[in-house]
């Protein structure tokens, strides 16, 4: 098996791009999980409305960048609502809750996609045509793109969560929200908060990934045995973990497919496995991290 | 724990008129919808013990429920025609997949082992739609029902027959569950892992090994309800491990309430009947199954049965405020 | 009577699931004073404290704080309000440093003046920028206690906060709770008896989720001869 240096670039290229979109995707369910400790399986749903709000504003406007904002937008206060009106109910409840209910939101939702935009798959055209030459290689622009935006919202996530107070006390509630609590901080502005992050970058995630893929209502669940790959092997709850992994599934899926077409989906469990078995909280993971 | 000998005797009965009068419905309402409600009480069961008796919740069901159906139709599509050795071959391929599974996910801890349980999902219906393609036929699915020879004693080609068989099988396995859970020292040690792990670690147990036990039991006998329902429909296709069905045994056994004996079929009655009838007027399912977990997480703490048994033991034990569970 | 105590807890019962770990505890608790709350381990004066700072919500009963029934509020709301629960297992966030840990107490009650903390503290200084996870035990705990007193609550419920110190560290602690009682009410509970003999006006007893004794004898405080009910 002879893989020649310009294929390894642009398979290289090309998983990074997934790995940004993996990112965006698994950084803000980490985030919900370490927070809240709610698994938010309804991520998936942000995810496929995003791709087909920016996959209708584009039939309107033609414009693409109109469309992921407006995407991200919508996705934002549909969050919004969803948080306060069902996921205040399960806080205390214990993790399954979470994730059963987040469940039944993501089936909901994808049942009205589907309602909605029907089942037919729907191409979106890259807003940015053209290659890039690195090393010799030429690698589609739009790739390049989504890898940098990937940089910088994980810049920006670091930024939030480091540099600024408000992202201080999300660090804090991480380690006990009922700490947080007890100093007279309001962890439900920042449950809300961080859930609507998390949900606005898993449309911005659809949204970016639309041109890459078809869109179709149930893009949300082809992805989800990926995205949480990417959590489990990174860990649940960790940012930093959730990055490695995610540009690691993301060359895996890559190179695995170049070797043989199933080995995209089946390497990353299979590496799965093994980081379980070495360590079973993930790369990053926490073991005290749970409840 | 110590309860009584004759409620466990008493208990036994219960079963057989829980089924008996289920049997009987088949005369009122439509047979596939009774023999479904058995095929999935029995695919539920072990995943309420799991979650009730030693707080393991998994999102892979369907992909256990699958490795029964599908060692079912590979042995009546290649092999053979005698749907009880089609039966046998698809347990025993639930069996191999729980045992392999297990060593891998019973290790983890619980967001850990759902989550993966739910990945392993994802990787059984990928490879059975894509990968197994050769065998499985993919999207297209395996047709056997022709090749089902009809059986003496209880025929399994005849609709009339599955019916009767799924319910003696029902029996047995709520007897098997009934011993398990009550009556056994394995059932005590469940609830301790579900407890305290730790304890029982100290107690010279080994909690791995009593999860995996449980683990593969519970998931043998989704294969089993697997392989009956193959055999029913006399086909199978890869949409039985969809992901999109990796939570429903779950919620069904919390709206039972998990753990109990008659949770299953109670939550099975009332998710199936209700999916039913409101599929009738709203026509995506997701919608109504999506709308119908949010409502049974808000609403339902205990399930049914375990708010029921709640009422009933208040009853009984008035005067005595030690907690039994049964 | 009605300005007499600025904390009134009255008739608290509380259960975690089905088992009951309270029931109808009550207590005072006049503006300067400093009482204490014995009792063995599992006795329910953990539940006790976060009952009062609406961390748990009892299952009867109510608490009086400043002449308003709190009951029901929302924790957070609570300690806005001046009456703060200081945490037991010295839970300072690991991640955060203890500038971030002070910055986040500052954040809530808007009180950035930092200055009474160093005056009790004043080896919170040196250890600004340290992660909360590099601290020992007696750090963690003026920390915890730094942490709170920004933005002058006017009630402490301090768990155990001598727990694992070390005994000069205690000594400390006794002559920085008396200070503060000159501007803050504190209710400590713990199990080192010669520290509440040491800084305790008035004790109560609690024994199996029920108040046994209440004493106010300072002799009899200082012999902490109310062990015998324990």
């Amino acid at each position: 098996m002879e893989i020649d240096i310009k294929l390894a670039i642009s398979a290289f290229v090309l998983g990074l791009g997934m790995s940004g979109v993996y990112f965006l995707l698994t950084v803000g369910l980490s985030l919900c999980y370490g927070l809240m400790r709610v698994i938010s399986l309804d991520q998936f749903f942000y995810y496929a409305l995003g791709a087909h709000i920016t996959y209708t504003l584009i039939n309107i406007t033609g414009n693409f960048w109109l469309g992921l904002l407006t995407g991200v937008i919508a996705v934002l206060f549909i969050a919004y609502s969803i948080e306060k009106l069902i996921y205040r109910q399960i806080y205390k409840k214990p993790i399954m809750f979470s994730m059963i209910l987040s469940f039944g939101v993501n089936l909901a939702g994808v049942g009205i996609i589907k309602y909605i935009w029907g089942l037919a798959p729907k191409p979106v055209k890259a807003p940015i045509g053209g290659t890039i030459p690195i090393l010799g290689t030429d690698v589609p622009g739009y790739r390049v793109f989504v890898i940098l935006l990937a940089i910088l919202i994980y810049l920006g996530v670091w930024y939030f969560l480091n540099k600024t107070i408000v992202g201080t006390a999300v660090r804090a509630g991480i380690d006990d929200a009922e700490k947080v609590e007890a100093l007279g901080i309001n962890v439900y502005k920042l449950f809300t908060l961080t859930f609507i992050l998390a949900a606005s970058l898993s449309a911005l995630a659809g949204g970016l990934h639309a041109p890459m893929i078809m869109v179709v209502p149930d893009m949300g669940l082809s992805i989800t045995s990926f995205a949480f790959m990417v959590v489990i092997i990174g860990g649940l709850g960790s940012i930093k973990g959730t990055l490695i992994s995610s540009f690691i599934v993301g060359q895996i899926v890559s190179f695995g497919s170049l070797i043989w077409a199933p080995l995209a989906n089946i390497a990353p469990f299979i590496l799965m496995l093994i980081v379980l078995l070495i360590k079973p909280t993930g790369l990053y993971g926490s073991k005290y991290l749970r409840r | 724990m110590k309860l009584s000998k004759s409620m466990f005797f008493d208990r036994r009965y219960i079963i057989v008129v829980v089924f008996v009068v289920l049997y009987l419905l088949r005369y009122v309402l439509p047979e596939a919808f009774v023999l479904e409600v058995v095929i999935q009480s029995i695919y539920v069961m072990g995943c309420s013990f799991l979650i009730g008796r030693l707080g393991l919740v998994s999102f892979g069901q369907p992909v256990y429920l699958a490795a029964g159906a599908y060692g079912t139709a590979f042995y009546l599509y290649y092999v053979g025609t005698n749907p009880y050795i089609g039966i046998l071959v698809g347990v025993l391929m639930g069996l191999m997949v729980s045992i392999v599974a297990g060593v891998f996910l019973v290790r983890l801890s619980s967001s850990y082992f759902t989550l993966s349980n739910l990945a392993f999902c994802a990787i059984g219906f990928f490879l059975l739609q894509k990968v197994l393609v050769k065998y499985t036929h993919g999207d297209n699915g395996l047709w056997f029902l022709s090749k089902i020879d009809s059986t003496v004693i209880i025929d399994l080609s005849t609709t009339k027959g599955i019916v009767y068989f799924s319910f003696l099988i029902a029996i047995g396995v709520w007897f098997l569950y009934d011993y398990l859970m009550d009556r056994s020292v394995f059932g005590a040690a469940c609830l301790a892992v579900k407890i305290n792990e730790e304890k029982l670690r100290f107690l010279g147990y080994n909690a791995f090994n009593v999860k995996w036990l449980a683990f593969v039991i519970a998931n043998t006998t989704a294969a089993l309800a697997g392989s009956l329902n193959a055999i029913y429909l006399g086909f199978v296709s890869p949409s039985i491990a969809d992901v999109s069905k990796a939570v429903e045994a779950v919620a069904i056994s919390m709206l039972g309430g998990a753990g109990t004996l008659f949770g299953p079929v109670a939550g099975v009655l009332i998710f199936i009947g209700l999916k039913d009838i409101i599929s009738q007027i709203v026509s995506h399912w997701e919608l109504v199954v999506g709308i119908m977990l949010v409502a049974i997480m808000i609403r339902g703490e205990k399930g049914i049965v375990g708010s029921l048994e709640g009422i009933v033991h208040k009853s009984i034990t008035k005067n005595n405020n030690k907690p039994v569970s049964w | 009577m009605e300005d007499a105590f600025i904390l009134k807890v009255n008739d608290i019962s509380a259960s975690y699931g089905q088992s009951k770990v309270l029931f109808g505890v009550s207590f005072n608790l006049g503006p300067h004073e400093r009482i204490a709350i014995v009792g063995r381990n599992g006795a329910g004066k953990t539940t006790l404290l976060k009952c009062v700072a609406a961390l748990l919500k009892p299952t009867s009963g109510f608490v009086v704080y400043e002449g308003e029934e709190i009951t029901g509020r929302k924790p957070f709301e609570v300690a806005r309000a001046g009456l703060k629960y200081v945490h037991q297992d010295k839970g300072v966030f690991q991640d955060l440093t203890v500038r971030e840990n002070l910055k986040l107490s500052s954040y809530a009650t808007g009180d950035y003046d930092w200055s009474k903390v160093f005056k009790y503290f004043p080896k919170l200084k040196i250890l600004l920028d340290k992660k909360g996870a590099g601290l020992s035990g007696g750090e963690k705990q003026m920390l915890m206690i730094g942490r709170a007193i920004l933005g002058s609550p006017k009630v402490l419920l301090l768990d155990e906060p001598t727990e694992g110190l070390a005994p000069g560290i205690v000594s400390d602690l006794a002559t920085v709770f008396c200070e503060l009682s000159e501007n803050t009410a504190l209710v400590i509970v713990d199990q080192n008896l010669s520290f509440i003999s040491k800084i305790a006006q008035r004790v109560y007893g609690i024994k199996e989720g029920k108040m046994v004794v209440e004493i106010s004898d300072t002799q009899e405080i200082q012999q902490a001869s109310y062990s015998r009910f324990l």
